[in-house]
């Protein structure tokens, strides 16, 4: 096992693997920007060292900078993290030439799960389901409509030299099929010159699951089961859970199966994910792969009890893995929410600021991931991401209950977050009743968002009396101060929803 | 006196009476039963009607952001004196012509796209705004002359603030 090793990373994740280094007696090197000076990862991690800089140009991926600062303080690996130079082959390719461990997969796994139209035909090859369609562009209609009817209905023309839905077209039936592909073509030419067509699956009203595997240097390969990450916006991920709401133990071994197919293609190593798309007949497609520790992991280990960054260094070192077989039954349930400085009222515009005031979540079945602290300044440098706040509990029901209970305890002042927009989410019915898709913020968007008349009241009269506090020229007395009387009707109901089970 | 409390889409008003030091709140000609105590830290424990709430108050400009049960609130809080001030102050600042554009959010001025004294076509853009990863182009929202740029590239600009002054054509 390795005795130091450095985190070319920030904020929550450098904090995380910082916490696992410390539990197994190694000795964490943290690299910090000029604007994290202040942060918790530099003051938890053993030895920390400066890069300089403020944007992520200059610092986190400045990354000669960085393995020259591994090799003089005498780190024998780099954990990368998400993000930054997780998923870059050249830096890890760069890391084994100067003699150091990248914690994580071989360049050659990362470069070819990276590209797209490789990893695709790769998956093809081995048996793992990716969305059917066409490999080649073609123009010949009588021979696209034939691969239309092999695929199944419906489908999407997609013009070869497409981009912004022009030249797209959704085909629900047979019948309708020449029309709309000619249409798709002469669009096409318009547009780009180009009437080539591909075909392509359309998935009906997917779901996005994905399943953690790991994967030794000898050839081993299991999967830690699934993680639904439907909720998302604009393609970021909202809140993931696991297991997922869809999947039976039917459905789980198969995709499981594929998961492992699929790393063991790319000859993977480490800790991975395979990312899928199911549609509502339960068919499953490959998506990507991402070649690194995913954001969301906590969800993974809350069900399985394993410590997925102490299993990357045991693998990195060298052992076998020590996790013989996959899981296919959990325990519990267990949610992630992206907290993030930002405004859902106001645009969704990004909130930087200073956290004057914060006191987490705690209590029962609470995990957070922070990256922040009272006093953290939240930047415009970097991810508007400031913590990952998790729960478990012993079933769905009760960890819905118990995320909503932590997101109304969590107090932060200063800056906003998403915080309002995640407890509209954990009160809709359809995302209780585990009924929902990737398009489920766009789909109910104007619910999710909107203030509570009776808590605006309970703010707007708070601010009133901060106000006359603030201005110290009188004191204001309650109305009924000593009176104990009962509450009248509406307030007990508001309460009663407030604290809805 | 009347004093007005504006979140982003509701109004509330109450009435303050003072006595020999001591206010009273009224809402609706009813007194108010709200005892409201700091804990420091911008915290405050409100008890209303027997009802109790922990509360996060934090106050920048103008405006009291107020944090309670998850919720959060911009509250602008206003008595009649000063809202017949601001009324006034509003009415007489309108310049013709001439308009500034302000950042619609926070962030880093990465790039900037035109000129002083150059004749920018509506819709096309004027500067590059960079926050948290994501890039915005400001664009003319007419046909405009760019007067003066108030900022400079690598400048960081909070939200509102004035970016460039433009005249239309």
């Amino acid at each position: 096992m390795f005795t130091k090793i450095l985190i070319a990373n920030r904020g929550e994740i450098a904090l995380r693997i910082i916490r696992t280094c410390n539990e197994m007696g190694i000795k964490s090197v943290a690299v910090y920007s000029d604007v994290d000076r202040k942060s918790p990862f530099v003051y938890s991690a053993f030895e920390a060292y400066p890069l300089g800089g403020k944007t992520s140009q200059e610092s986190y991926l400045n990354w000669q900078k960085i393995i020259d600062i591994a090799k003089k303080c005498g780190a024998e690996a780099i954990h990368p993290g998400y993000g930054f130079m997780s998923e870059n082959a050249d830096f890890a390719e760069a890391v084994e030439k100067a003699g150091l461990v990248f914690i994580g997969p071989k360049a050659d796994s990362i470069r070819i799960m990276g590209n797209k139209t490789a990893a695709r035909k790769l998956m093809i090859k081995n048996n793992v389901p990716t969305v059917p369609g066409t490999e080649d562009a073609i123009t010949d209609h009588a021979a696209a409509q034939k691969i239309a009817r092999e695929i199944g209905y419906p489908v999407l023309v997609k013009a070869a030299a497409g981009g912004g839905g022009k030249g797209m077209r959704l085909v629900k039936e047979d019948k309708d099929f020449v029309q709309s592909v000619e249409s798709a073509a002469r669009e096409a030419k318009a547009a780009f010159n180009d009437e080539a067509v591909y075909i392509e699956k359309f998935v009906e009203e997917p779901r996005h699951i994905e399943f953690q595997i790991l994967a030794d240097a000898f050839g081993n390969v299991v999967h830690l089961g699934e993680r639904e990450c439907s909720v998302q916006r604009r393609h970021q991920k909202v809140i993931e859970e696991a297991p997922s709401s869809l999947l039976d133990n039917k459905l789980r071994t198969r995709m499981g199966e594929a998961a492992v197919n699929a790393a063991k293609a790319c000859k993977y190593q480490n800790a991975g994910t395979i990312e899928f798309l199911v549609d509502k007949n339960k068919n499953f497609y490959f998506l990507e792969m991402n070649t690194r520790l995913q954001v969301e992991h906590p969800v993974t280990e809350l069900v399985t009890g394993i410590d997925l960054v102490e299993e990357q260094l045991y693998i990195a070192s060298g052992s076998a893995l020590r996790i013989k077989d996959s899981f296919n039954s959990f325990n519990g349930h267990a949610f992630e929410c992206r907290l993030y400085a930002e405004d859902a009222e106001n645009n969704w515009v990004p909130s930087p600021g200073i956290i004057e005031y914060l006191n987490a979540a705690k209590g029962p079945g609470v995990r957070e991931d922070s990256g922040v602290t009272k006093g953290s300044e939240i930047s415009l440098y970097y991810d508007p991401m400031i913590s990952k706040l998790c729960v478990w509990a012993a079933d769905r029901h009760h960890a819905l209950n118990r995320m909503l209970r932590a997101l109304r305890e969590y107090e932060i002042s200063g800056i906003k977050t998403s915080i309002p927009f995640l407890i509209k989410v954990f009160e809709h019915k359809d995302f209780r009743a585990g009924n929902f898709t990737t398009k489920f913020i766009e789909e109910h968007q104007s619910e999710l968002l909107g203030e509570d008349k009776a808590l605006a009241e309970i703010a707007s009269l708070a601010a009133i009396l901060a106000q006359i506090e603030e201005q110290k020229k009188i004191k204001v007395i309650s109305g009924n101060s000593h009176n104990n009387t009962i509450s009248s009707n509406w307030k007990t109901t508001h309460r009663i929803r407030q604290l809805r089970t | 006196m009347k004093i007005f409390a504006n979140t982003r889409t509701r109004q509330f008003e109450y009435e303050l009476k003072q006595e020999n030091g001591n206010g009273f709140l009224f809402k609706d000609d009813q007194p108010v039963d709200a005892q409201f105590v700091a804990l420091g830290n911008g915290r405050y424990s409100l008890i209303k009607d027997n009802q109790s709430y922990i509360i996060n108050v934090s106050k920048k400009d103008d405006t009291y952001s107020v944090r309670v049960a998850g919720e959060h609130f911009d509250v602008k809080v206003e008595d009649e004196r000063t809202r017949q001030v601001k009324a006034l102050v509003n009415a007489a600042s309108t310049v013709q012509g001439e308009k500034t554009i302000k950042a619609p959010i926070p962030g880093l001025v990465v790039k900037i796209l035109a000129q002083e004294g150059e004749n920018i076509k509506a819709e096309n853009g004027l500067l590059i705004l960079e926050a948290m990863k994501m890039e915005n182009i400001i664009k003319a929202p007419f046909d405009c002359e760019v007067l003066k740029f108030e900022v400079s590239e690598k400048d960081t600009v909070t939200q509102n603030q004035v970016l460039l002054r433009i005249k239309g054509l």
